[in-house]
């Protein structure tokens, strides 16, 4: 045990603090950003064989991976189940509809509104979390159910012109600089302009991932797992364990704010329609498909989800759905002649979640921890001081030193896990 | 974050007192007697129909071993329970060091001073030990939330300094060399010892033990009694254990307090409660009053 621990590089601290992140990990992080900084110039390049996204769904897929973010806060790390996560992204959007919009004629700028729907989403957050963080796992994912519901209910039937009702709230002021050029006299960023959308919302993003990283490596981030993993030996640590459940409801809103007032002002109009459960749910199915508690698994599972959402399967509906509804035409098969793939892509994403549950339970880039739990690396591998990731920091240092890795370089125990 | 109270010593983190115990012992068996430093007064848990525990007396003086006994479904895991906050006595007072503690919530008793381990080991089961013995140092460090996203100087060498010391708390209960393992990696034994290093991090005066050795073999057994003798030794802890094993308890407590039926039946000496003949009734049944004997 001590040698294998002599021989890692020790991290020195705690993870993310003073862990070396890997220079893989960098250039992985700083090329898929570069590609999207770079996609906007040759995506129309590509050949229609290739299904790839447009613009809109790249920018659908960013801050789907930002909500995803802000859900895993609450799911992944405090383990507190919440079925209602779209009411915040709702009260984000209709906080920005309403201070940057003829709506009230009020038009602060959005550098400014975006904070203040981060802070309204947050303060909802503590409202909802309050009163209902006494309840625990079935009965806390309920109330929250609830909450999720009557929050866009509300913005459909206030009374009078409160909150546009079912037209909801448009035009919506889109986020603008200032800046003249050959493109006019200010640089704006939304539907119109979708190249600046989609760089906005990659910089909300990695901001986003920023944040979680920064909060998951801390006290806080500590105590949550703390909570999630026995809540009742957490308080008896000294962990006030309202308090710490709150903060992980209003953070975890706070991002889902943050998404909202983009979303409005991107799609410069918001309706109550748009905040719907399966929202929700979607988010939800985000962050079990990408790996409870990791982050990376959360932007990948958004990307992964609404690229087959919004580009795959119109893709191969293409393909799929004249045959078949030519087949239906001549058969009068009416279930075939109206067939079209992409509407049954929640009964996919069923079939994708179960197939993963029973394969992969621990999601697409699980943590470490999960990996260790749902694989049963049991008792037997105590002495594994080296989880995957750390071998693999192992593995990368030595052949940066010009070393060739071999089996037997590894301890005993990593060799077996050595796959 | 979750602090609520002021800190109780505003010159530097709490984290230098401990360092300072683990490295110097303090003097051997401090005064004992007349000091109590826990003292439960007429202490009742009933739930529902149930009396769990009915009026018990109960003090630790301040420096000692005690060990709670008792047969199965006395009361000795309720009333563990009525001191570190997770029930709340239906009536009775239970005070410590100077402090009326009836009442107040598990993290708020934490502060004041006492420390806990579970019967079933309770730990953070996919965390690494080093993040465990962290989580019991959470309420000694000081990083809000803001300050975690902003990571300011004064918190990164708040991080370092918490960091070392954990590293520091799983040497003392022999843990070296596994801070990162997952906890629910580590063999049975070195999870007890985690739990202890845990509960050690939390800085407690007092720390209670629940059932220690359940699952260890006489080897580990002897092990972690000679380290319940060093806690008191090299740390000056006042330590509360609740033992199955009378090994154990007749070996290392100065003093053994019994309950059945939730009632406190014997208290003293070992060799006192050893010769008890409520006690032997208990544990035996009326006929083998007469069998008194080394068990």
């Amino acid at each position: 045990m001590a040698v294998a621990a002599a021989r890692l590089p020790s991290p020195g601290g705690l993870r993310g603090l003073a862990r070396n992140e890997t220079l893989r990990n960098r250039v992985i992080v700083a090329g898929l950003l570069l590609l999207g900084v770079a996609y906007p110039f040759f995506y129309r390049m590509i050949p229609s064989a290739i299904p790839a996204p447009d613009l809109n769904n790249l920018i659908v897929m960013s801050y789907y991976a930002i909500l995803a973010l802000g859900l895993n806060i609450v799911v992944g790390f405090a383990g507190l189940l919440d079925l209602g996560y779209v009411a915040f992204f709702a009260i984000g959007a209709y906080t920005a509809a309403f201070l940057s919009s003829p709506h009230f004629d009020i038009h602060l700028t959005w550098w400014i509104v975006v904070w203040v729907a981060v802070a309204i989403a947050a303060l909802s957050g503590i409202l909802l979390g309050a009163p209902t963080l006494r309840l625990r796992g079935d009965y806390l994912a309920i109330v929250t159910l609830g909450f999720g519901e009557i929050v866009p209910l509300v913005f459909r039937n206030l009374p009078g012109d409160i909150t546009g009702a079912n037209q909801g709230i448009r035009p919506i002021d889109p986020p603008t600089i200032p800046l003249a050029g050959p493109w006019g006299d200010q640089l704006s960023f939304s539907n119109s302009n979708l190249q600046l959308a989609l760089y906005l919302v990659l910089a909300l993003l990695v901001f986003s991932y920023w944040l979680c990283q920064r909060m998951r490596d801390s006290r806080l981030g500590r105590a949550w797992m703390a909570i999630r993993e026995d809540e009742t030996a957490a308080a008896s640590m000294g962990i006030n364990t309202v308090n710490t459940k709150l903060l992980a409801f209003a953070l975890g809103a706070s991002l889902s704010g943050f998404a909202g007032a983009f979303v409005g002002a991107y799609q410069t109009a918001i309706f109550p329609e748009s905040f719907r459960f399966s929202i929700s749910i979607t988010i939800l199915v985000v962050v079990i498909l990408g790996g409870m508690g990791s982050l990376r698994g959360a932007v990948v599972g958004a990307f992964a989800l609404q690229y087959v959402n919004l580009t795959f399967l119109r893709w191969v509906g293409q393909y799929v759905n004249p045959p078949l509804n030519s087949v239906g035409r001549s058969t009068g098969i009416e279930f075939l002649e109206n067939f079209v793939l992409h509407s049954y892509n929640f009964l996919i994403f069923g079939i994708v979640l179960v197939v993963m549950m029973v394969v992969r339970p621990e999601g697409l880039l699980p943590t470490r921890e999960r990996k260790a739990e749902l694989h049963g690396i049991g008792v037997a591998a105590e002495e594994t001081a080296a989880t995957a990731d750390e071998v693999a920091t192992h593995e990368t240092a030595l052949e940066e030193a010009g070393e060739a890795v071999t089996i037997e370089d590894l301890p005993p125990e990593d060799q077996k896990r050595d796959r | 974050m979750t602090d609520i109270r002021p800190d109780p010593d505003p010159s530097g983190p709490g984290s230098e007192q401990l360092r300072e115990a683990v490295s110097t012992p303090t003097t051997g068996v401090p005064a004992q007697g007349s000091d109590p430093v826990f003292e439960a007064r007429g202490v009742t848990k009933r739930f529902g129909g149930l009396l769990a525990v009915s009026e018990v007396d109960f003090t630790i003086p301040r420096g000692a071993i005690v060990s709670l006994i008792g047969p199965n479904g006395a009361g000795k895991t309720t009333f563990f329970n009525m001191i570190t906050g997770l029930y709340r006595p239906t009536s009775g007072q239970i005070r410590f060091d100077g402090r009326d503690l009836t009442g107040l919530k598990p993290h708020e008793v934490v502060r004041a001073g006492i420390g806990r381990t579970f019967q079933n080991i309770r730990l953070f089961g996919n965390m690494s030990a080093v993040d465990n013995v962290l989580v019991g140092l959470h309420h000694r460090l000081k990083g809000r939330w803001w300050e975690a996203i902003l990571r300011p100087p004064s918190i990164v060498a708040e991080e370092k300094r918490a960091f070392d010391e954990a590293e520091r708390l799983l040497a003392f209960v022999g843990l070296e060399g596994k801070t990162h393992i997952t906890a629910r990696n580590l063999a049975y034994g070195d999870q007890r010892r985690l739990e202890i290093a845990r509960a050690l991090a939390t800085e407690p005066k007092l720390l209670l033990l629940d059932e220690p050795t359940a699952g260890m073999n006489p080897e580990e057994t002897r092990r972690l009694t000679d380290f319940v003798r060093r806690l008191r030794s090299d740390l000056g802890l006042t330590v509360l254990l609740i033992e199955h094993d009378m090994q154990v308890v007749m070996g290392i407590s100065d003093r053994v307090t019994v309950l059945d039926h939730g009632e406190r039946i014997a208290e003293g000496s070992p060799d006192t409660v050893r010769r008890d003949a409520r006690v032997i009734e208990a544990y035996l049944g009326s006929g083998a009053a007469a069998g008194v004997g080394t068990h």
